[in-house]
């Protein structure tokens, strides 16, 4: 019995020591962030590497007992590069964990090289309905973004909430991937609503005039505007709604609205300008009473951010803030760096008000398995601020007309 | 009298051809002189290397004291050596006045403009006439008045006439020969290129023969002008054909 | 039909936008036999130029249009002394290429400057507008017409009744008589480049209060550009002013009278550069390109 004891003890000792080393070689937790940090959607990576940097820290540093490493990448917007940065990413660092990009061209661009060891992704992005198609329903693809179905719905409930009945809509939207995916949404969703769409116009990306189109539209005498254009021709649209005031009481945008630059090239032409978002400074959602350091309420948050950055928080610095939260909370539940233990915790999570709204993960008609944060906040510039719209809630304020 | 321009060995060509194969002749200041040759012996290359419009690969031209290899197309306009070039080459949408204007374009000739204009039109009336018409409408003849002209409001020292004669009715040739001789008549340098030896012959003092890029014979224009072999085994023409008869008879 | 009045106006003002845009070009071919693939980005630079003025300083773009035109021409000037002399007598693609390059230089250069995103100036008369019954006018096209029609104009009294103006003609047409009286060449080509990058300039000052300007907008100008240059005639400015007008018609009317007729603004561009290189390659008005 005496020799039994010793070498019990000796195992334990042996055992401890192996573990003990392996701890050593592997005391951070990789995380990948492939952002757009240069480029043409530059504000959109650069709002979602603050956000990933800020959960990190807000978290404390550290995970299930290991150090929080971000890996953050640059894809430069481009999809060349968005191809390289995966292939290093998955091939070489090995991660288990990838968060971003966010714009639907890049995000679209990531899938084949994410395929080759499938790390748990998170997208914090990409409104693109493709995306569903080619990789919604692989277990480990986690979408925290709205499709472009989720929008129009909520567009058009959010206009049937402030508008009476019988509302006339004229749609104008761009001849490319995003004009043309987003525009049968609309149709559908502003005709189920009981809308009835009057005109509709194509634009090509930069087009130098517009007025033709204008000229058109107003003919048959809409009341409502959905302009389904982006970056310069959102500009362009703008501007020239506003120089011929166009009789149409309700303009609506898309992601453009909220925009600072936007908002900073169009100056007076702004007003009555509703836009659609995932989040939005003056929410005030309430917070999570289970993580309130995590999670605190919108109004907290927005108040360090700014004490910290000196700047408002944007829709992506919120979305990744949260997705990363998320991802750490589901680390921590699976006690530690095992990637099917992770996705498993994600997948059961149910975080209510966080920044974006309930955080839980479950299926869509389109076939994505892990969906979460399908609502979209409906605002409009009133005054250079933004009022929301919808959802319903004491935060709501009146739409207004654009017309004077 | 002293040398207007000297020409040393020559060499220039278009790319990989080359054309002048050593070209050695002088100008004496006031000269009228005449280069004669079949089509083909590098008349026109010569007219062009002299003016800018070609670069000479090897050689040396002195040019009044001065070496004109290193000066610039409009250096040497400036310097006062100006040509019409063979085909005219008018400004076509521009005006008669224009063209003319043009021709003093270079700081030195701008200077008294307003009076060399009206000694043109006084050497050429039909300029005057048509002073207002777009160049390129006018026939050869006054295409060919006006080419000169404009070489003349350069306020040359040496004028350098590449083919006068190309392409005009034989009235019309005499005429301009008729102002080549009241120019010749000043104390401007000429050095004419024609294929028309006789009207060449008519108003130049000596001339030279040139053949596949070489000066082959030089003399008087008396001496030229009756010398058939020369003249017209280099110029073609019915005594070429007898002499050639002669030989396989 | 009863589009007609609109239309006119909408074809005239974008028209007068398209002269701008183009007569830059249509110079420096017509002069240098270069085409500069860079001239969108002149554009653009324009454009940023005055946007930035109007940030820093809060001046006004028309007020800043005069000093950006000379700092373009200045520009221009050096540039081609520097970049694009040496190549005078390469092949047409090497020049192509050589200007394509500093073209995306610059593009890459504006974006490391000014970001990617899309900017665009306020001015109060930039949202301005005028109605004439059925009709109306805005204030900002109007203006960059007016702009036009003014840069137009003095280009075409330079062009007639200045020496560099002549002689620019003169080389236009026939350039070894130019040579031949004198013309120092190799200056009147950066002269006459300088003054196309100028106008080019003006054009990006007019477009950063119309529309939106970004560091990728050169090459859209580019395009179209060059559409109407062939339209109009390499190398004939009157050809291109015409051009210009002939688009701005073609591209509005489309617009008005054919479904989604918008969409199809830039293929109309297209469609006229194919039929006018089939049926008349010349162009309207121009003088036939050996090559």
């Amino acid at each position: 019995m005496k020799l039994d004891y010793r070498s019990y003890i000796l195992a334990c000792l042996a055992a401890a020591a192996l573990s003990a080393s392996s701890a050593v070689a592997q005391d951070t937790i990789k995380i990948g962030v492939p952002m757009e940090l240069s480029g043409r959607f530059v504000a959109y990576g650069a709002s979602g590497k603050r956000g990933a940097e800020l959960a990190a820290e807000v978290y404390g540093g550290k995970v299930a007992g290991k150090k929080i490493e971000l890996l953050h990448r640059d894809i430069q917007s481009e999809s060349q590069a968005t191809i390289s940065v995966f292939n290093e990413l998955v091939n070489k660092e090995k991660v288990n964990y990838i968060i971003g990009p966010i714009a639907s061209p890049t995000v679209a661009a990531a899938i084949p090289a994410w395929r080759q060891t499938k790390p748990l992704w998170i997208v914090p992005g990409s409104s693109s309905t493709k995306l569903e198609e080619e990789a919604g329903s692989e277990p480990e693809f986690f979408h925290a973004f709205p499709y472009a179905y989720h929008y129009h719905q909520s567009v058009a409930a959010a206009l049937k909430s402030q508008l009476p009945t019988g509302q006339k809509v004229s749609l104008v939207f761009s001849d490319d991937n995003y004009g043309r995916t987003h525009q049968p949404y609309a149709k559908k969703y502003l005709t189920e609503a009981g809308f009835e769409i009057v005109a509709e116009e194509i634009v090509r990306t930069n087009a130098p005039d517009m007025n033709p189109l204008l000229t058109k539209i107003a003919r048959s005498k809409p009341n409502i505007l959905l302009g389904l254009v982006q970056t310069t021709d959102a500009v362009t649209l703008t501007k020239q709604i506003y120089t011929r005031k166009l009789p149409v009481p309700y303009l609506v945008g898309t992601a453009a609205t909220q925009l600072d630059e936007w908002q900073k090239a169009v100056g007076p032409a702004q007003e009555g300008w509703i836009g659609v978002t995932t989040y939005l400074p003056g929410l005030k959602r309430p917070g999570n009473r289970d993580y309130p350091k995590l999670f605190p309420p919108s109004d907290e948050w927005e108040a360090a951010f700014i004490k910290k950055y000196g700047q408002e928080p944007d829709f992506e610095d919120a979305g990744c803030y949260v997705s990363a939260m998320l991802l750490f909370l589901a680390i921590e539940k699976a006690g530690g760096d095992d990637k099917a233990k992770v996705v498993a915790e994600l997948q059961k999570l149910d975080v209510k008000n966080t920044l974006l709204g309930d955080a839980k993960f479950g299926p869509t008609p389109g076939g994505t398995k892990n969906q979460a944060f399908s609502d979209v906040v409906v605002f409009q510039r009133q005054s250079e601020k933004n009022v929301m719209l919808f959802p319903p809630g004491p935060t709501v304020g009146k739409i207004k007309s654009a017309v004077q | 009298m002293s040398t207007m321009l000297s020409v040393r060995d020559l060499h220039a060509g278009y790319g990989e051809s080359s054309v002048l194969q050593g070209l050695n002749f002088d100008l004496q200041k006031g000269e009228v002189v005449c280069l004669l040759g079949a089509n083909g012996a590098g008349k026109t290359t010569t007219m062009a290397v002299l003016s800018g419009l070609v670069d000479a690969s090897s050689g040396g031209v002195n040019y009044d004291g001065q070496d004109l290899l290193a000066m610039a197309s409009h250096q040497r306009v400036e310097a006062g050596l100006s040509l019409s070039p063979e085909g005219r080459k008018v400004f076509p949408n521009l005006t008669v006045e224009e063209n003319l204007v043009l021709g003093s374009f270079n700081a030195s000739a701008r200077a008294g403009r307003a009076a060399r204009l009206e000694e043109v039109y006084t050497l050429f009336p039909r300029l005057a006439e048509r002073r207002a018409q777009s160049a390129g409408l006018m026939s050869g003849g006054e295409q060919q008045m006006l080419a000169l002209g404009r070489a003349i409001m350069a306020k040359p020292r040496l004028l350098l006439l590449d083919e006068p004669s190309l392409g005009l009715a034989p009235m019309i040739v005499q005429a301009v020969f008729e102002a080549i001789r009241k120019i010749a008549a000043t104390e401007i340098t000429i050095f004419l290129v024609e294929q028309n030896t006789h009207a060449a012959l008519s108003v130049a003092s000596r001339g030279y023969v040139m053949s596949a890029g070489r000066i082959v014979h030089a003399g008087s224009a008396a001496e030229l002008r009756q010398s058939p072999e020369v003249r017209d085994a280099f110029i073609g023409g019915k005594s070429a054909r007898t002499i050639r008869e002669a030989r396989h008879a | 039909m009863h589009y007609i009045p609109q239309l006119i106006v909408d074809a005239l003002l974008l028209g007068g936008i398209y002269t701008l845009m183009v007569i830059g070009l249509a110079l420096s071919f017509g002069v240098t036999r270069v085409i500069n693939f860079a001239h969108g980005e002149a554009v653009m630079l324009g454009a940023y130029g005055a946007y930035t003025i109007a940030l820093v300083s809060g001046i006004d773009p028309l007020l800043a249009l005069p000093l950006l035109m000379v700092i373009g021409c200045l520009f221009g000037m050096a540039l081609f002394k520097v970049a694009i002399e040496p190549v005078l007598k390469a092949p047409h693609v090497n020049q192509i290429l050589l200007t394509f390059g500093i073209g995306l230089v610059l593009q890459n250069v504006a974006v490391m400057i000014w970001k990617a995103d899309e900017r665009s100036v306020v001015t109060p008369y930039a949202y301005s507008s005028f109605q004439f019954g059925e009709v109306f006018v805005p204030g900002g096209r109007l203006i960059g017409f007016g702009v036009a029609v003014v840069l137009v104009g003095a280009l075409f009294f330079w062009l007639r009744h200045t020496e560099f103006g002549r002689a620019t003609r003169a080389l236009d047409e026939q350039r070894d008589a130019a040579v031949l009286v004198g013309i120092n060449v190799k200056r009147m080509y950066a002269l006459a480049f300088g003054l196309s990058v100028a106008l080019g300039v003006a054009t990006g000052v007019i477009l950063s209060f119309i529309g939106a300007i970004s560091p990728f907008m050169g090459f859209h100008i580019l395009v179209k550009g060059f559409a109407i240059i062939v339209l109009g005639g390499l190398g004939s400015i009157v050809g291109a002013v015409l051009g210009a007008f002939l688009l701005a018609f073609a591209e509005t009317a489309v617009s008005y009278y054919v479904p989604n007729g918008t969409g199809w603004a830039e293929a109309v561009a297209f469609a006229v550069l194919f039929l006018v290189l089939v049926l008349r390659p010349r162009g309207i008005v121009g003088q036939a390109v050996a090559d």
